[in-house]
């Protein structure tokens, strides 16, 4: 891999062999070099699809737990880098296919608490969002504006659109769903 | 959770891992999984009466030959795929050497009978001959399918529809070594087309569940 030097290699190589003889220190070192590292790849490759660095230190400590529950499977005589930059990659695809299926299936209950966290997707992707939103039904558009870009809470979306609130929250809910196969859709081409 | 102490953690109370032979739990699989797939031929549709004889005994052999090397080829890239970082010295592409040797004999036996010969090598002994070596092979190749997920899920394959894919082959694999024991038709172009098949069918069953049975 191009991130690591070849000392970097030798260094978390001899880390690694240490940590599975049960050195706890050297376990502590090891992950908290890969931290550096995977924080920064994690990150790059959030930027990539749009998504902050709150989601790549999610994903950081979902890989590092990964890393740890399957040191069991790094080969001694094979090389570490590529060992620990496969499970990251890996961890990386997964969170991109499960993101994609947690947006369509979304249950009702959750579709308030999402607005926190797409935030941030908001802002890094507005202009292809808007793009992705004219292309559903008004009413979906119109909630999930209210809901999900400006930030109001589905009672206040209720009354500025006049739809009850449960239509709202149907609305919202559909017109993620359709979004969310439009961006598949999107990225399959 | 904050990621250092995350770290302090995971590294706390660490607990030493000795060496791991993946090959140890695949081989394990494989054994459970061919006396499975056996005991269910017997079972099921049984041997061929006439295995007694030489030349049948011969026949049997010859479909054990591609049954085995099926197994044997799909076994190197299914065990490194177990380990995260070969995948790039990981070649899943010698699976298809049996296939194709089977493919070249099936032609080279072709070309040595009249045209309207044909048919006949191809179709097998009876007109149910195709389907019953599809349905046999499919269906004992079920419980080693599922042994073989059970000694992947042990490792970590990152590539989960290719793993999917060689675990069918294997699978196949032994289903066609289990009902090589009970398959009249003996001819080599019925051989590299049912048979050859019959495994494709497990390939493509194995890629569509892989992704599924073996996410970690």
């Amino acid at each position: 891999m191009d991130e690591l030097a070849h000392s970097h290699e030798r260094e978390l190589r001899a880390l690694m062999t240490a940590s599975l003889d049960g050195d706890a220190a050297a376990y502590h070192r090891l992950l908290e070099r890969l931290t550096s590292h995977l924080r920064a790849y994690y990150r790059q490759h959030f930027a990539r699809i749009g998504h902050g660095p709150t989601e790549a230190e999610d994903l950081l400590q979902e890989a590092l737990i990964a890393v740890h529950t399957h040191r069991h499977t790094y080969d001694r005589s094979q090389p570490f880098t590529p060992w620990v930059y496969a499970i990251a990659r890996y961890k990386f695809l997964d969170y991109l296919r499960r993101t994609k299926s947690s947006f369509k299936d979304l249950p009702m209950e959750n579709v308030e608490e999402l607005t926190a966290d797409s935030d941030m997707t908001a802002v890094d992707s507005g202009l292809d969002l808007q793009r992705l939103l004219s292309g559903i039904s008004s009413k979906a558009r119109e909630a999930i504006q209210y809901v999900k870009l400006e930030g109001l809470s589905v009672s206040e979306a209720a009354v500025r659109s006049g739809m009850s609130e449960s239509a709202v929250k149907v609305a919202v809910h559909r017109g993620l769903k359709t979004l969310a196969s439009r961006i598949r859709q999107e990225k399959g081409t | 959770m904050n990621t250092d102490r995350l770290v302090d953690l995971l590294s706390s109370n660490l607990e030493p891992v000795g060496r791991v032979r993946f090959g140890k739990a695949l081989l394990l699989a494989m054994l459970m999984a061919s006396i499975t797939a056996f005991t269910l031929m017997l079972a099921t549709v049984g041997p061929r009466a006439d295995l007694g004889s030489t030349a049948h005994l011969w026949w049997t052999a010859v479909k054990l030959l591609f049954a085995v090397s099926v197994i044997g080829t799909a076994m190197p890239p299914l065990l490194r795929s177990m380990r995260p970082g070969l995948e790039k010295k990981t070649h899943p592409e010698i699976i298809f050497l049996p296939f194709l040797a089977a493919i070249v004999a099936a032609l080279a036996m072709l070309l040595f009978v009249p045209l309207h010969a044909w048919s006949a090598m191809l179709r097998g002994a009876y007109p149910v001959s195709t389907a019953r070596c599809l349905v046999c092979i499919t269906v004992f190749a079920v419980v080693p399918f599922a042994a073989l997920i059970w000694a992947l899920r042990q490792g970590a394959p990152t590539r989960l529809s290719l793993s999917g894919a060689i675990a069918g082959v294997a699978a196949g694999g032994l289903g066609a070594a289990a009902y090589a024991f009970a398959c009249m038709s003996d001819t080599i172009p019925f051989i590299a087309v049912c048979y050859g098949a019959a495994i494709a069918i497990c390939a493509f069953i194995g890629a569509q569940l892989g992704p599924r049975l073996l996410r970690w």
